[in-house]
C-alpha cells in the first residue's frame, strides 16, 4: 500500500547515494565563507558527503615580497596576513626579528604590547561575534558587534594612526608611546563593553535556536584537533588547555593573572562559548596591565643597520590559534626567508572531518566557528 | 643546554648515536637528520614516552642556492601537562637542489598535509608517500616554483598601454 511504496522509495534511494551525489561549489564569492574561500562540496540533497577547500584567491606573495624588503619594511606587510588581528601578526614577526638581531625589548614596551594585543584580541571576537551570528540568521548581532569595534577603532586611531592596520610594533618595542588620556579611554571602553557583553550573551546563549544549530554540530576529538594541528579556540573548543600565552609565555604574559577558558565537546557551540569567555579573560589582562605598566622608554636600543643573522621561530597566541613566523638572516638587513605558519590554513583541514554528514547549512556554523580569514590562510 | 631538557635531549639520541642536539638562541632544540632516517625519526619522536611530540607546527622549506640544497624544517612541540619539560624540536633536512625527494610525515602527522602541498607548490620539494600532492596556493596550472631563489616569472609579457 502507500506505506510501503514510500518505504520501497527511500530504501532506494539509501541504496545508491552514489547516484545522487551532485557536486556544488560554494564560493569564492559567497557571504557565508568569511572571505574568498572556495569549497568544494559533494552532496546528497543537502548532506554533505564530502568537501574540499580551494584556496589561494587572495594569495599576495606576502613571503616572496618579504625577501625584498628591509626588517622594518615587512612590518606592514605582515598586518595585512591576518587583517583582523593585525597586533598579533606584527608582534610574531618582530619577535623572530628581535631573536635575530638579539634585541630587548625594554618593560614598558612590553606592557603596551599586551594590552594593544589584548585589545586586539576584543576587537576580533567581536567582529567574529558580529560575523557568526550573522551567518545563522541573527542580523542585529553584527551591527552591536561593530558600534563596540568603533569604540576600540577610536582609541587605536589615537594611538597609532589607523583603525586597523597599524604598522605600529617596531623591533626592540613599539613606535610611539600611548597618548595621555589612553588609559582613560581604554578603561571607559571596559566598562561599557563588559555592559554589551551581557546583553550579547543574552542574544545567543541559551537562545533554543542558536542551540540547536550549533550543539552537536561540527564535532572534532581532542586527538583529532592535536593530530590535525589545530590550536586557539579550535583546539580548546575539544577540551584541550593549550594556550600559548600559558604555556609557552612570551613577552610579559607571565605577570598576569588570567584563565584559558576550555569547551567541552569539541563542537560550534563549545568554540563559540571559548570565544566569549576570552572576551572577559582579555579584559582582565588588559585591566591588570594598565594598572602595572611602568615608565621607561617604548623603544630598545636597535642597531641603525640592523643584521638579521641566523634563523629562529617565534609563536604568538593570536584570536584565531597560533601564528608563527620563521625567519632567516644572511646578515644583511633583508630576511633572507620569512614562512608565516597560519593557523586558519591549518584549521582549514579540519573542515572536511567537521562537516561530512551535517547539512549545508551547519557547514556555514562550523565556517564561522573556525573564524578564517582568507589573508593569512593565503598570504 | 638547560638542565630540564637534558633528558629530552638523551631521549632523541636514543637508537640514533650520531645525531647532535643543540639548543639555539630562540629556545628550540635543533637536530639535523637526512632524508632517510627521516620516517624512522619521526616514529621515534612521536612515539618515545620520553619525547612524545605529538603536535606538529609547521612544515617549511629554506632555499640555500649558494650551498646547492634545500632545507626543510619542521617545528615539534608536545602537548600535555608537561609539555614545558619536554621543550620545542626543530628538525632541519637538507635535499639536494636538483632533486629534492623527501618522505612525507602525512601519517604520522595528519596535519603535515597542507603545509607540504604548500612547500611543494612554492618550492617543488617532492614529499614522497603524500596522498594528495599537488599545488595549493597557485593555480593548477602554474609553471615553476616562485619561492626558489632562482625563480623566473614564466608568465608571457603583457604589453601596457599608458594612459
Amino acid at each position: 500500500m502507500a506505506e510501503t511504496a514510500v518505504s520501497g522509495e527511500v530504501k532506494q534511494q539509501a541504496a545508491q547515494p552514489a547516484e545522487r551525489e551532485l557536486f556544488l561549489n560554494m564560493g569564492p564569492q559567497h557571504p557565508s565563507t568569511h572571505g574568498v574561500l572556495r569549497l568544494k562540496l559533494r552532496v546528497d540533497g543537502e548532506r554533505v558527503l564530502g568537501l574540499e577547500p580551494d584556496i589561494g584567491y587572495l594569495h599576495r606573495c606576502f613571503e616572496k615580497i618579504a625577501e625584498r624588503r628591509q626588517v622594518t619594511m615587512v612590518i606592514p606587510y605582515t598586518d595585512r596576513t591576518d587583517y583582523l588581528a593585525a597586533i598579533t601578526s606584527e608582534w610574531a614577526y618582530v619577535m623572530a626579528a628581535e631573536k635575530l638581531m638579539g634585541v630587548e625589548v625594554p618593560e614598558r614596551a612590553e606592557y603596551i604590547r599586551v594590552i594593544v594585543g589584548e585589545m586586539q584580541r576584543l576587537a576580533s571576537h567581536l567582529l567574529w561575534f558580529g560575523t557568526f551570528a550573522l551567518d545563522l540568521g541573527a542580523t542585529t548581532a553584527f551591527l552591536y558587534a561593530f558600534r563596540e569595534r568603533e569604540s576600540l577603532f577610536d582609541i587605536f586611531q589615537k594611538l597609532t594612526g589607523a583603525r586597523m592596520l597599524y604598522n605600529y610594533l617596531r623591533v626592540g618595542g613599539v613606535r610611539n608611546d600611548l597618548y595621555d588620556g589612553f588609559a582613560d579611554d581604554l578603561l571607559r571602553f571596559l566598562d561599557v563593553l563588559e555592559d554589551k557583553l551581557r546583553e550579547y550573551n543574552n542574544l545567543l546563549t541559551g537562545n533554543r535556536i542558536f542551540e540547536t544549530r550549533t550543539k552537536g554540530v561540527g564535532v572534532i576529538t581532542a586527538e583529532q584537533a592535536i593530530a590535525y594541528g589545530a590550536s586557539g579556540p579550535v583546539l580548546r573548543g575539544s577540551g584541550v588547555p593549550y594556550d600559548l600565552r600559558k604555556v609557552d609565555p612570551y613577552s610579559v604574559y607571565d605577570r598576569f593573572e588570567f584563565g584559558v577558558p576550555v569547551g567541552e565537546h569539541g563542537d560550534v557551540y563549545s568554540r563559540y562559548v571559548v570565544r566569549m569567555q576570552e572576551f572577559y579573560e582579555s579584559i582582565k589582562i588588559i585591566r591588570q596591565a594598565l594598572r602595572d605598566i611602568p615608565d621607561g622608554p617604548w623603544l630598545g636600543d636597535v642597531p641603525r643597520r640592523m643584521k638579521l643573522n641566523g634563523d629562529a621561530y617565534a609563536r604568538v597566541e593570536s584570536p584565531r590559534g597560533e601564528v608563527g613566523v620563521y625567519l632567516v638572516g644572511d646578515g644583511t638587513d633583508q630576511p633572507y626567508r620569512c614562512h608565516y605558519r597560519s593557523p586558519c590554513f591549518v584549521h582549514l583541514q579540519l573542515l572536511e572531518p567537521m562537516g561530512v554528514g551535517h547539512l549545508i547549512a551547519d557547514m556555514v556554523a562550523i565556517i564561522g566557528s573556525i573564524d578564517i580569514v582568507m589573508g593569512e590562510v593565503d598570504r | 643546554m638547560p638542565e630540564h631538557l637534558q633528558p629530552v635531549a638523551a631521549a632523541l639520541t636514543d637508537g640514533f648515536p650520531e645525531l647532535v642536539v643543540e639548543h639555539k638562541a630562540d629556545d628550540w632544540l635543533e637536530v639535523k637528520i637526512t632524508a632517510d632516517q627521516s620516517p624512522e625519526f619521526f616514529r621515534h619522536v612521536k612515539e618515545h614516552p620520553g619525547l612524545a611530540f605529538d603536535y606538529l607546527s609547521d612544515v617549511t622549506a629554506v632555499d640555500y642556492i649558494d650551498q646547492g640544497l634545500f632545507q626543510v624544517v619542521y617545528h615539534l612541540v608536545t602537548i600535555g601537562t608537561n609539555a614545558r619539560r619536554r621543550g620545542k624540536l626543530r628538525v632541519k633536512i637538507d635535499v639536494p637542489r636538483d632533486n629534492p625527494r623527501v618522505p612525507s610525515v602525512v601519517d604520522i602527522w595528519p596535519t603535515a598535509n597542507f603545509h607540504e602541498r604548500e612547500v611543494y607548490d612554492m618550492m617543488g620539494i617532492v614529499f614522497e608517500g603524500h596522498p594528495d600532492l599537488r599545488r595549493i596556493l597557485l593555480r593548477e596550472d602554474w609553471v615553476g616554483y616562485p619561492l626558489r631563489k632562482d625563480y623566473v616569472d614564466q608568465r608571457p609579457k603583457r604589453t601596457r598601454v599608458t594612459r
